[in-house]
């Protein structure tokens, strides 16, 4: 389920040494149910930062590099698999 | 003949020698770009430094800095050749981050660091283990490299590269990026300098991202005083990074105070690295230093803590490759099925490892257990610093607790190779800025001390560790 989620292929019951070590991980990271957190804040992010805005201008940029690493394009648009099949 | 002896002493100069030569033109940056690509011809064959040389490129900025230098144009940096791991982007310039997904990625741009350094020579790109992820460089999809103090062991992870490449004189300095030790224990295994910036003090931006909130950018040296010149020329606000500021913290120093935290000298420390740095400890205290023994009482937890936040970070960095825009590997009949195929072949083991850890971890049944839990344990973690640092100005001990492994040796036991991050993932969890220096060696193989120090006092870092550097020399 959630290698699925992760959009990665059903790795983990295909794969021993993927499960074992991930199975070591996690009970490794379990150690934190020891550590007591009550009134802990969350330290999510350490930046100083405040919100910076630019001018709502258009900014012209060089696509053409960025085109050139597409695998398939149609008159400078991407080409996709579509999203919706005829059943949706 | 005399030109033949230039071109061998070229390649172990500091940035500081280098650049004094040049500035009194005993030698051209073309020569001394072509001394560098020749050792590199030479020598990478047995250590695999570089993912990419750019040969090319690096004459091309070699001569437009010897017209600089001509016009009296030059700073510190102008011409110097150095080597960037291969996670940073250089425009025109493959950039794999060593992983199959990007073998023929092309950069669109420059990172922000390229461009503040776009006056030296890129000589190439470094190995790297995939995205960033690893301790010993064997995780790169497409080889491993060799630490150059003793080839059949590691140079450490994740900028082994940029390590083995500075500790083989394949390059006068290198950048590297770290996310839990990935620029101080490659260091320390290959026996030169590197720094950790304080979190926000270099821009992120055209970095590959692996964990955001962790992640820095810094130099990977010869010696203290070459770190500093890099560190100073990177650093710095950016508009393209909103996490980057121009902060810069000073403490007045009269008798330095240095903490020993005795989590750092418990179980699993090698003996002989455990000796060097009391040594070295011992040096500064000979000189006047005052050491104190501290406690950060949340070490053990560290590990664990970066264990989830990192990979949690990862999987949400990593969501992008999906071999739609660039990077296709596969096709799939269905959008859903193009994903799977193209992320299941493109990223290896300990990528999707951690990227399944990672969804683990943020899913909503386990979000709160783990994800939330490893946050507040963060702030723990920075707590702990913030308290020691009330009283002493740096923290010293070990930068890893064992010395390089062979290479192969851990592979099948990825828990051990976490723990050679012990004492280096708690610096990045609170920010701090850290530098790890060479203290000795044991059967030849290097030793290397971490300084801590509060945020953005990278200043007294460099003053710091320099007091053991220039009386040791």
């Amino acid at each position: 389920m959630i290698s699925k989620i992760a959009k990665l292929a059903n790795l983990i019951s295909e794969n021993k040494k993927m499960e074992k070590d991930f199975s070591s991980i996690l009970d490794y990271v379990n150690k934190l149910k020891e550590v007591d957190v009550s009134n802990v804040e969350e330290t999510a992010n350490l930046s100083c930062s405040i919100n910076v805005f630019r001018k709502d201008i258009e900014e012209k940029k060089d696509n053409a590099l960025i085109l050139e690493l597409m695998p398939e394009k149609r008159n400078n648009y991407l080409v996709v698999n579509e999203v919706f099949e005829e059943n949706d | 003949m005399r030109c033949l002896k230039k071109m061998i002493d070229l390649t172990n100069l500091t940035i500081k020698q280098a650049h004094s030569s040049l500035k009194e033109k005993r030698f051209s940056s073309v020569e001394l770009t072509q001394a560098f690509l020749n050792r590199i011809d030479e020598k990478d064959k047995e250590i695999k430094a570089y993912l990419t040389v750019t040969t090319e490129l690096a004459l091309k900025q070699a001569k437009a800095a010897d017209e600089k230098i001509k016009k009296g144009e030059m700073d510190i940096l102008t011409g110097i050749p150095c080597a960037i791991k291969d996670n940073m982007m250089i425009k025109n310039i493959k950039c794999t981050a060593g992983s199959k997904f990007l073998e023929n990625y092309i950069s669109p741009y420059n990172a922000t660091v390229i461009e503040k350094l776009k006056d030296c020579v890129f000589l190439g790109k470094t190995n790297l283990d995939e995205f960033a992820m690893g301790s010993s460089c064997e995780n790169s999809a497409y080889f491993s490299t060799s630490n150059p103090r003793d080839l059949e062991r590691v140079p450490g992870g994740s900028s082994g590269g940029s390590a083995a490449a500075v500790a083989s004189d394949q390059c006068i300095f290198a950048l590297g990026s770290d996310t839990g030790g990935s620029i101080r224990q490659p260091a320390c295994f290959c026996g030169i300098t590197g720094l950790k910036p304080t979190y926000g003090a270099v821009s992120r931006y055209g970095l590959i991202a692996f964990a955001s909130s962790l992640d820095q950018i810094g130099p990977m040296t010869k010696n203290i005083e070459d770190a500093e010149i890099v560190f100073n020329a990177i650093k710095g606000i950016d508009k393209m990074d909103s996490t980057s500021c121009d902060e810069a913290r000073n403490r007045e120093i009269n008798k330095i105070k240095i903490g020993v935290p005795k989590e750092y000298f418990g179980k699993g420390l090698d003996f002989e690295i455990e000796k060097a740095v009391k040594d070295a400890i011992s040096f500064y205290e000979k000189n006047g230093a005052e050491i104190h023994e501290i406690s950060l009482p949340h070490t053990e937890y560290a590990l664990a803590c970066y264990y989830i936040i990192a990979p949690s970070e990862a999987s949400a960095n990593l969501a992008r490759f999906d071999g739609i825009r660039y990077g296709k590997i596969s096709s799939g009949e269905s959008l859903i099925d193009y994903y799977l195929q193209n992320r299941t072949k493109g990223f290896g083991d300990e990528v999707k490892k951690r990227i399944i850890l990672g969804t683990y971890t943020l899913s909503a049944g386990y979000y709160d257990e783990y994800y939330k839990k490893a946050l507040k344990v963060r702030t723990l973690i920075k707590q702990d610093f913030e308290k020691v640092f009330e009283k002493v100005d740096v923290i010293i001990g070990p930068t890893s607790p064992c010395l390089p492994f062979k290479i192969g040796e851990l592979v099948d036991d990825p828990l051990a190779m976490y723990l050679s991050d012990i004492y280096t993932v708690s610096v990045n969890l609170a920010g701090l800025p850290a530098i790890s220096i060479p203290c000795g060696k044991s059967n030849g193989l290097p030793i290397g001390m971490q300084l801590i120090a509060p945020a953005f006092m990278e200043n007294n870092l460099f003053k710091i560790a320099k007091l053991y550097d220039n009386t040791r020399n």
